[in-house]
C-alpha cells in the first residue's frame, strides 16, 4: 500500500547533512583553489601597463574571449537564482533563457553598442560618455556605475554560501560558512590584484573548462536519476502554470515578460563586466563573433540551472508521494523524512528556503568525487564572476572618477596601484555585506532593481550618442539620473508609492516606466539644450 | 507547437550546442591564450607606456580628457 509522507518540519542542518560530499572530494576543490592562485602569481609578470592590467592589452581572441565571457556571466548567483525560478516556476521559467540567448545573437549579428563602442578604443563605457559628452557627464556615469555595481554585488557572497552549506553539508548555524566564504575572497582578491585583466581571463578560462564538463554531466545525471517522463508528468501535475510563462495563473505574465525583453536587450549591450571584455578583444569582428557564440551559453546559464531546480522539485515530489517505510535502507528512510520534511513541511514551523533545493539535491545523486568536480566548477562559477566585477568597478573607479578629477595626471603606476586598493576596498565591503545583511528582498528584486540603476540610463545614453548625432551632454546626464529611478521598482519603496498614490504597479511595471522616462528626459534636454559644438571623435 | 515542446527542444538543442562549442572553444582557446601572452611579453620588452607606441596610441590605453564646457 502507497501512503504519502508526512511529517513535521525539520531543521536545514538536518536536511543539508544527507549529502555525498566526502574527503576526496574537498581535496579536488582545494587543488582546485590552489591551481588559481598559481596562475595568478604566474602572470604577474605581464601586467606592465594598465592596457595590459585592466584590458589584457587588447589581445584576447575570439576564443579566448567567448570562454572568459561565459566564465564572467554564468556566476553562482545567477545558477542559485535561475535553479529558485526553475524550482518555483518549472519549464516557464525557460522564457528568461530564450530571451537573453536571442538578445546576445542579435547583437552579436549586428553589433549594436558593442561595435562601434569597440572602435572608440575606450576601456569602459564611462570613458566613453567623456569622450562623447562631457568630464561631468563620465564621472557621474560612472559613480552611478560603481554605486549599482558594487550594490550589485552585495548578495552575491551569501546567495554563494547557501550552495557550499547545501551541497557540501557544512553546518549553516556554524563559522564554517563564512570562514570558507572568506578564503574564497582571499584567494580571488590575491589573483585579481596580482594579475588584473590578465590572470581574470585566463583563470576564466581554466573555469570554463571545469564548468563546461560539470555543467553537462550533472544535466544528464539528473536526467538519468529522474527520467525525463516523470519531470514532465510531475511539473505539469503539481504545477498551476508549469509551461506557459504568460497564462492567466503563471507567477510571470505578460507585463514580466515584456520587461524581461527590454531588459535583455539592454542588459546584454551594456552590462559593464560583459562590455568590458568586448573592449579587450583584438578587433571588432572579434567582438561580434564572441556575442554571437555566447549567446549559446548565455541561453545555457539560465535554462541549466533552472532544469537543476526543475528536478530537484521533482526528486521532493517524488520522495514525497513515495512509501518510505518500504525502503530497505533506514538512513535513506530518514533522509527522505528530512528532506520532506523541510521542503513541505505541511503547514506547519516556517517556510523553506527554496534556494538551497537544488544543491541539496545535487547533493544526493551525485557520486564521490563528481560531486567534488561539480562544488569546484561552482565555485569556479564563483571566482570568475567576482574577479571580473571587482576589477570592473575598482577600474571605473579610478579610470573615470578619480582621474578625471584630478585632471588626468596620474600615472600609470599610481592608477595600477589605487585600482588594486579599491579591489580590496570592494572586496571587504561585498564580505561585510554578504555575511552581515539581511535584506528580505528575494534575489531576482534586489538584483534587477541595483542592475536596473545603472543599466536603464546607460542604454539610453550609449545608444542616443552612438547613433543620434543630436543627442547632447545635459540629455546623457537627464537620461543617466532618470534611469536612476529604476531604484524606486524595489518592494519596500514601491509599496510605500503605491499606498500613497492607490496604485498597485509591479515592480516590471516599475522597470519599464524608468526606462520610458530616461528615453524621454534624454531626447527633451538633447533638443533644449543642445552642445555648442561637435567635435572629431565626440570630445568637445 | 505547445509550450512544452517548445522547452524541452530548447533543452536539449542547449545542451548539444553548448557541448559541442564547450570542445571547440577549449581547443581553440588555448591557441589563444598563446597568442595573447606572446602579445603582452612583446609590448612588455617595448617599453610601451599608456601614451602609446611611436606616438600612435593605437592598441593601448588611450586617456583623453575632454574639455569642460
Amino acid at each position: 500500500m502507497e501512503q504519502s509522507l508526512i511529517i513535521d518540519p525539520v531543521a536545514l542542518k538536518d536536511v543539508i547533512s544527507g549529502t555525498n560530499f566526502s574527503t576526496v572530494d574537498w581535496v579536488i576543490v582545494s587543488a582546485y583553489l590552489m591551481i588559481s592562485v598559481v596562475i595568478g602569481l604566474l602572470v604577474n609578470r605581464y601586467a606592465k601597463s594598465m592596457a595590459a592590467y585592466i584590458g589584457a592589452g587588447r589581445s584576447v581572441g575570439t576564443w579566448l574571449g567567448i570562454a572568459t565571457m561565459t566564465g564572467t556571466e554564468l556566476g553562482l548567483v545567477t545558477v542559485m537564482y535561475n535553479a529558485e525560478v526553475g524550482y518555483r516556476d518549472g519549464f516557464a521559467s525557460f522564457h528568461i533563457g530564450l530571451v537573453f540567448g536571442v538578445m546576445v545573437l542579435i547583437i552579436g549579428l549586428t553589433g549594436f553598442i558593442v561595435g562601434p563602442l569597440r572602435r572608440q578604443k575606450v576601456l569602459t563605457i564611462p570613458e566613453y560618455y567623456g569622450k562623447r559628452f562631457s568630464r561631468t557627464t563620465r564621472i557621474l556615469g560612472g559613480i552611478i556605475l560603481a554605486a549599482a555595481g558594487i550594490l550589485n554585488m552585495g548578495v552575491f557572497l551569501s546567495v554563494g554560501s547557501k550552495f557550499l552549506v547545501g551541497i557540501t553539508g557544512l553546518n549553516p548555524d556554524a563559522m564554517a560558512v563564512p570562514i570558507v566564504m572568506t578564503v574564497l575572497l582571499v584567494i580571488v582578491l590575491i589573483y585579481t590584484v596580482l594579475g588584473g585583466m590578465i590572470s581574470v581571463i585566463i583563470t576564466d578560462f581554466v573555469q570554463f573548462v571545469v564548468l563546461s564538463v560539470g555543467v553537462i554531466v550533472t544535466t544528464l545525471l539528473a536526467i538519468n536519476e529522474l527520467g525525463m517522463s516523470t519531470i514532465v508528468e510531475t511539473v505539469g501535475r503539481e504545477m498551476e502554470a508549469g509551461f506557459n510563462p504568460v497564462a492567466a495563473n503563471s507567477n510571470f505574465g505578460f507585463s514580466y515578460v515584456t520587461f524581461i525583453v527590454m531588459m535583455g536587450l539592454m542588459t546584454c549591450a551594456v552590462w559593464p563586466t560583459m562590455v568590458s571584455r568586448a573592449l579587450a578583444m583584438e578587433s571588432e569582428k572579434a567582438v561580434r563573433r564572441q556575442y554571437t557564440w555566447s549567446s549559446v551559453s548565455f541561453a545555457m546559464r539560465m535554462v541549466i540551472p533552472a532544469f537543476w531546480g526543475i528536478c530537484a522539485f521533482v526528486f521532493i515530489h517524488e520522495m514525497a508521494s513515495s512509501n518510505v517505510f518500504e525502503m530497505a535502507d533506514a538512513k535513506d528512510m530518514a533522509d527522505a523524512k528530512n528532506v520532506v520534511g523541510y521542503f513541505m513541511p505541511d503547514g506547519g514551523g516556517g517556510s523553506p528556503d527554496s534556494a538551497y533545493a537544488m544543491p541539496v539535491f545535487l547533493g544526493r545523486i551525485l557520486p564521490v568525487g563528481l560531486i567534488g568536480i561539480i562544488t569546484a566548477a561552482m565555485i569556479a562559477a564563483f571566482m570568475s564572476t567576482h574577479d571580473s566585477y571587482l576589477l570592473c568597478w575598482s577600474s571605473v573607479l579610478v579610470q573615470d572618477v578619480v582621474a578625471p578629477i584630478r585632471g588626468g595626471t596620474m600615472s600609470t603606476q599610481s592608477r595600477i596601484q589605487l585600482t588594486r586598493l579599491f579591489i580590496v576596498l570592494i572586496g571587504i565591503f561585498v564580505w561585510a555585506w554578504g555575511l552581515f545583511y539581511e535584506g528580505d528582498d528575494r534575489i531576482w528584486d534586489y538584483l534587477a532593481v541595483t542592475g536596473a540603476m545603472y543599466f536603464t540610463g546607460a542604454a539610453v545614453v550609449l545608444a542616443g550618442g552612438l547613433y543620434w548625432k543630436r543627442s547632447s551632454s545635459a540629455g546623457a546626464i537627464a537620461g543617466l539620473l532618470c534611469g536612476a529611478t529604476a531604484v524606486l521598482g524595489v518592494e519596500a519603496i514601491r509599496d510605500r508609492i503605491n499606498y500613497a498614490m492607490g496604485t498597485e504597479f509591479t515592480g516590471p511595471e516599475f522597470g519599464l516606466g524608468s526606462i520610458a522616462f530616461s528615453v524621454i528626459s534624454f531626447i527633451l534636454f538633447s533638443l533644449l539644450i543642445p552642445d555648442r559644438t561637435n567635435g572629431e571623435g565626440g570630445v568637445q | 507547437m505547445s509550450w512544452q515542446g517548445l522547452w524541452l527542444g530548447m533543452l536539449w538543442v542547449v545542451l548539444v550546442l553548448f557541448a559541442g562549442m564547450s570542445v571547440v572553444v577549449t581547443v581553440l582557446g588555448v591557441r589563444d591564450i598563446k597568442k595573447m601572452l606572446a602579445r603582452l611579453a612583446s609590448q612588455a620588452s617595448d617599453k610601451e607606456t599608456d601614451a602609446g607606441v611611436d606616438g600612435s596610441g593605437d592598441g593601448v590605453f588611450e586617456f583623453v580628457e575632454p574639455k569642460e564646457r
